[in-house]
């Protein structure tokens, strides 16, 4: 009996010393993690726990949290839920803490491991996803971020995904699709993909702000990332149909899939798409006179990478293939054989540019021996960089270039403008009627022609470093002469 | 009686283990870690109480982790992330995060004040949020995310603070940072956020708010300004309306302190007393012997990365200073606002032109807002304009300097007709007819006047009216050009057919000929071709090389 005051008195101290520090055991909200996870074993199917798990939260947004560890995955899973059981809209608020987790696929190469249909606001974080290596991976795709036709949503917004590996896969991250889904607001950080056909895969008409900080690329066998833009094209009913234009080489003039093999028709879509009162992203066409004719819509798209690490030992992969999507390149190095840019397709002007800032490329060469290679006619900016190879311009091609290097040739063809570090001024001079002489500022010199007959013109030189341009005949009212006058810098005022 | 002690230490345990958490042991706020604070609540339910209770409780443990609840929540109150003012009278925030997992936060409060307040922040994240205001109610003032000094906790900075996936819609103002007085905060990074259907979409103010970076925003249906960013000059904080008012040091600028509207004098006594005290020298500080007391003044700069951009509103800018700074690396600017609009004059004297404003890549659609400019500069700090394409002037003021490096100016196909809402007031020099049509505002749930744009016909670099002095520095594009010239001839045309088509006869001729030509000399400049004229014909078919110098930026363009 004595003792007890002495023991309660320790356990009171105990308590006391450790209180402040612990707190309460953590408790999980009933949101963050699913009961699904709590007896998976390492090396388990995470498939069907995962799927339950999205589920679980679908309705009402949420965190999932997998458990750290290294799991299989047989099936996809669709981060908007089963699609039976949540057969309308998109996710929003979403979060998939991976936790480090490695999820190895083991089902079929095709589809995507991790399905993202219509989402918003949602996260997907700190994961890997791995093709099994015991085969080459072509078409399975490791995140897929699109607009969610099956579900009538076609659009997704404000998504971030962040410090993921994937690797050994067709395709390390698709978005967009076939129809012009409006994905505005993708943010891709820290995101590596190795040992893949494509990194990157873009396509669609708005799906834009697409932001790559940091990503590394390696290992790709086709493209490191691949820009896919569409023109309108016509949704047969089925292949006799007649065509309403003949297939070019920009454009096949029909539906086709994203690899351009197979022809889709109304029957592949969900209905709604090609119901009669449709205008989007498919709608009818009803030329006078002629057969209405169901049109998938088209358009440009633009991508933004800052910090690209790109590397492939095939020269026939492109860091950046397109057929006439736009990049911007802010700092980058393309390492192993391949190209840096390839542009294929022969378009006009868009509002959109494509920059390439200070990408180092030393050996990046191309299949043809060119670094850069642009098709359409731009414009391409060109600022800094050193370049292996050549670049290459269709006919009318427009690139405006300052500081680039390359290594090789001089450019083939198209029209190269570079940027001197010798400030040339181009202007006109509006000399006093009846005037013979003026001066001008042009320390390295100048050249002039009057827009009159001035008799004759000639430069003497001052000893303050302006020109004096004089003339014989007295210059007439409103005359004006042109010159372009050159200094060695700019000089800030 | 030996059973007292026991008890006692047992009350003792009992009431000491309690009381570090007694705040945070409010209704829904499980304290389920040290710093970790996980809210319970059910849709629809206020959480301004909860939420408050919860950030006190990571002030109490020095930082941690609040969750929200996925879901659709309400707030009546603001919420700060420093803790309730009456607690923690001093010092501002560290290292707490809101985890919003997907949260819709509605504000049902007054239309003042910030919804989330951050005074003296630092390392901070709010991440995956939704705020919004009551559609409708058309907010003017409200702040969603207020990041600021916090001059009332005897603080006055902040830093390296991050917010993350936010988006913030039908509020006065998304993102406010500064305040008036200079307040010291050093990096905020905003990665992934949106805002919508607000007055202002950011708002920056103050001097030394710094490194604020923003990442792949969504900035859309702004009223006013898509980021609005204000530089202070030193000004003058009276203690009364009787006290004389200084002469202004710069044009236009307030020479004594204004709210951030810059419609209400603040007087002394509005303010903090430390502010005002005699020793002050730090954001406020004395002159002339400590006889007057100003506010500190100074510049501030933003750099973006890919933003994307949209408003319907003529008379809004995207971005709209005095002088402060701003960086863009690659933008999609849609819809009929101007884009880029400093409206101070520097004098020499003033050190704000350290920093220049650059635009790389930045592509805008509109046809020039009120003005038939895209972007009016008047601050003398240079400008350079890399790449991009635009449908619109851009207006430099007295003695402003631009380098420009392969920036393309479109015309476009077609005017098209714009609306505005009602009681908008006409700008003054504004370029449109009114057609007396209406038209019905969707989103603002009322109608507006149907106007009639008149693009600008010939887009290119022009001098603002009234100014002078402008240096233009750009790429030239040469094309060299060697003509034949037959016996007997006195002129040759040199056809600028291969040249891409550009908008004007807006080059420069140089040439020389191949033969004693006497006199030489051009007539007749056209868009498509030139006629040289020379004194003496050659005896025999000859050449003369001839030289075109343009500038590349201004071409026929088509709109889509």
């Amino acid at each position: 009996m004595r003792l007890m005051p002495l023991i309660l008195q320790a356990v009171a101290v105990l308590l006391l010393t450790v209180a402040p520090v612990c707190g309460q055991p953590a408790k999980p909200a009933p949101w963050e993690v699913h009961p699904a996870f709590a007896d998976l074993a390492q090396g388990a199917d995470i498939s069907p726990a995962l799927q339950q798990a999205v589920d679980a939260v679908r309705s009402r947004g949420g965190r999932i949290v997998l458990p750290a560890g290294t799991y299989r995955m047989t099936h996809s899973v669709d981060l908007a839920g089963t699609l039976r059981k949540f057969p309308n809209g998109g996710p929003q608020g979403m979060t998939l803490e991976g936790n480090g987790a490695v999820l190895i696929w083991e089902g079929k190469d095709e589809g995507a491991v991790l399905d993202l249909p219509g989402i918003t606001g949602c996260a997907v974080r700190n994961l890997t996803l791995r093709g099994h290596p015991s085969r080459q991976w072509n078409h399975l795709i490791g995140l897929r971020y699109r607009g969610g036709l099956e579900r009538r949503n076609h659009g997704g917004k404000n998504n971030l995904f962040e410090t993921i590996g994937l690797e050994h896969l067709g395709i390390g991250v698709e978005t967009g699709g076939l129809f012009g889904p409006d994905l505005v607001g993708g943010t891709f950080l820290n995101v590596a993909v190795r040992d893949v056909r494509i990194g990157f895969r873009f396509m669609g008409q708005n799906v834009t702000s697409m932001l790559l900080l940091n990503p590394v690329v390696e290992g790709y066998r086709q493209a490191g990332i691949e820009i896919i833009a569409f023109p309108g094209r016509q949704v047969r009913a089925n292949s006799d149909e007649p065509r309403q234009a003949p297939p070019t080489a920009s454009n096949p003039g029909v539906l086709m899939d994203a690899e351009g093999e197979r022809e889709i028709f109304q029957s592949d879509l969900p209905a709604w798409m090609s119901a009669p009162e449709v205008t989007y992203p498919t709608q009818w066409i009803s030329p006078p006179g002629g057969k209405r004719w169901l049109q998938a819509g088209g358009g440009g798209l633009e991508v933004t990478v800052y910090g690209l690490r790109a590397r492939s030992a095939s020269q026939a992969a492109w860091a950046v293939d397109t057929n006439w999507g736009n990049v911007r390149i802010y700092g980058g190095e393309v390492a192993g054989a391949g190209g840096v840019f390839r542009s294929r397709v022969a378009m006009g002007f868009g509002h959109y540019t494509t920059l390439l800032k200070d990408v180092v490329a030393p050996d990046a060469r191309g299949p043809e021996g060119n670094s850069v290679q642009l098709l359409g006619k731009g414009p391409l900016y060109l600022l800094g960089g050193t370049y292996g190879g050549q670049l290459a311009l269709g006919r009318g091609a427009e690139v405006y270039e300052f500081g680039a290097v390359f290594a090789a040739a001089p450019p083939v063809a198209g029209l190269v403008r570079r940027y001197h570090p010798t400030q040339t001024t181009r202007t006109s001079l509006w000399p006093t009627p009846g005037s013979t002489e003026l001066t001008v500022a042009a320390s390295e010199g100048g050249t002039f022609l009057p827009g009159f007959n001035a008799g004759g013109h000639w430069v003497e030189r001052t000893s303050t470093g302006h020109l004096r341009l004089r003339w014989r005949h007295p210059a007439p009212e409103g005359a004006f002469i042109d010159a372009v006058l050159e200094s060695p810098s700019i000089d800030h005022p | 009686m030996n059973v007292i002690p026991p008890l006692l230490s047992m009350l003792v345990l009992v009431g000491l283990a309690v009381l570090p958490s007694s705040h945070a042991e409010e209704a829904g706020v499980v304290p389920s870690s040290r710093g970790r604070v996980v809210i319970e609540a059910t849709p629809g339910e206020d959480l301004s109480e909860k939420l408050q209770a919860a950030f006190d409780q990571t002030r109490a443990t020095g930082g941690g982790t609040v969750f929200l609840p996925p879901g659709n929540y309400v707030l009546t109150a603001p919420v700060c992330l420093a803790g309730r003012a009456e607690r923690y009278p001093k010092g501002g925030v560290n290292g707490v995060t809101l985890e919003g997992n997907g949260a819709t936060l509605t504000w049902k409060g007054p239309d003042e004040g910030a919804i989330l307040d951050l005074p003296g922040a630092a390392f901070c994240t709010i991440r995956n949020l939704r705020l919004t205001g009551e559609r409708g109610k058309g907010w003017k003032n409200v702040v969603g995310i207020r990041y600021r000094g916090g001059v009332e906790r005897g603080v006055h900075g902040g830093k390296n603070n991050m917010f993350q996936q936010i988006e913030v819609q039908n509020v006065g103002i998304g993102f406010e940072v500064g305040g008036l007085y200079g307040p010291d905060l050093v990096g905020g990074t905003f990665l992934n956020c949106t805002t919508i259907n607000l007055r202002i979409g950011y708002r920056f103010a103050g001097a030394n708010v710094t490194s604020m970076v923003i990442i792949n925003p969504l900035v859309a249906g702004y009223e006013e300004a898509g980021f609005q960013i204000l530089g202070f000059t030193a000004r003058k904080i009276r203690q009364n309306a009787d006290e004389p008012v200084p002469p202004a040091e710069i044009p236009g600028a307030p020479s004594v302190l204004m709210d951030l509207e810059n419609q209400n004098e603040l007087f002394q006594k509005d303010l903090p007393a430390w502010l005002t005290a005699k020793d002050v020298s730090y954001p406020t500080f004395r002159r002339d012997e400590g006889a007057t007391l100003w506010a500190g003044g100074g510049s501030l700069e933003i750099t973006i990365y890919g933003l994307l951009g949209h408003s319907r509103f003529i008379n809004s800018w995207m971005f709209d200073t005095n002088w402060g700074n701003v960086r863009v690396y690659s933008a999609r600017i849609e819809g009929m606002g101007g884009i880029l609009r400093q409206t101070a004059e520097l004098p020499d004297s003033f050190p704000a032109g350290h920093y220049s404003t650059l635009f790389e890549d930045v592509n805008a659609t509109s046809l020039g807002g009120t003005t038939g400019n895209v972007i009016e500069i008047r601050n003398r700090a240079p400008f350079y304009l890399i790449g991009g394409s635009y449908r619109a002037n851009v207006a430099l003021g007295n003695n402003v300097t631009l380098y420009t490096l392969g920036s393309r100016f479109q015309t476009s196909a077609r005017p098209y007709a714009s609306v505005l809402p009602q009681g908008y007031k006409e700008p003054l020099d504004g370029r449109f007819e009114k057609t007396g049509g209406t038209y019905v505002l969707g989103q603002l749930r009322g109608k507006g006047d149907l106007w009639r744009i008149t693009p600008v016909e010939k887009p290119g670099i022009v001098q603002l009216p009234g100014t002078k002095g402008a240096s233009i520095y750009e790429l030239s594009q040469v094309t060299r050009l060697t003509l034949k010239v037959p016996k007997g001839a006195t002129s040759v045309e040199a056809k600028l057919s291969e040249l891409a088509p550009q908008v004007d006869a807006g080059y420069s001729l140089t040439a020389t000929p191949g033969f004693d030509a006497g006199s030489l000399w051009y007539e007749g400049k056209r868009d498509d071709a030139v006629t040289i004229r020379f004194e003496r014909a050659p005896s025999s078919d000859s050449t003369i090389d001839v030289t075109i110098s343009r500038s590349p930026n201004r071409y026929l363009g088509r709109s889509s």
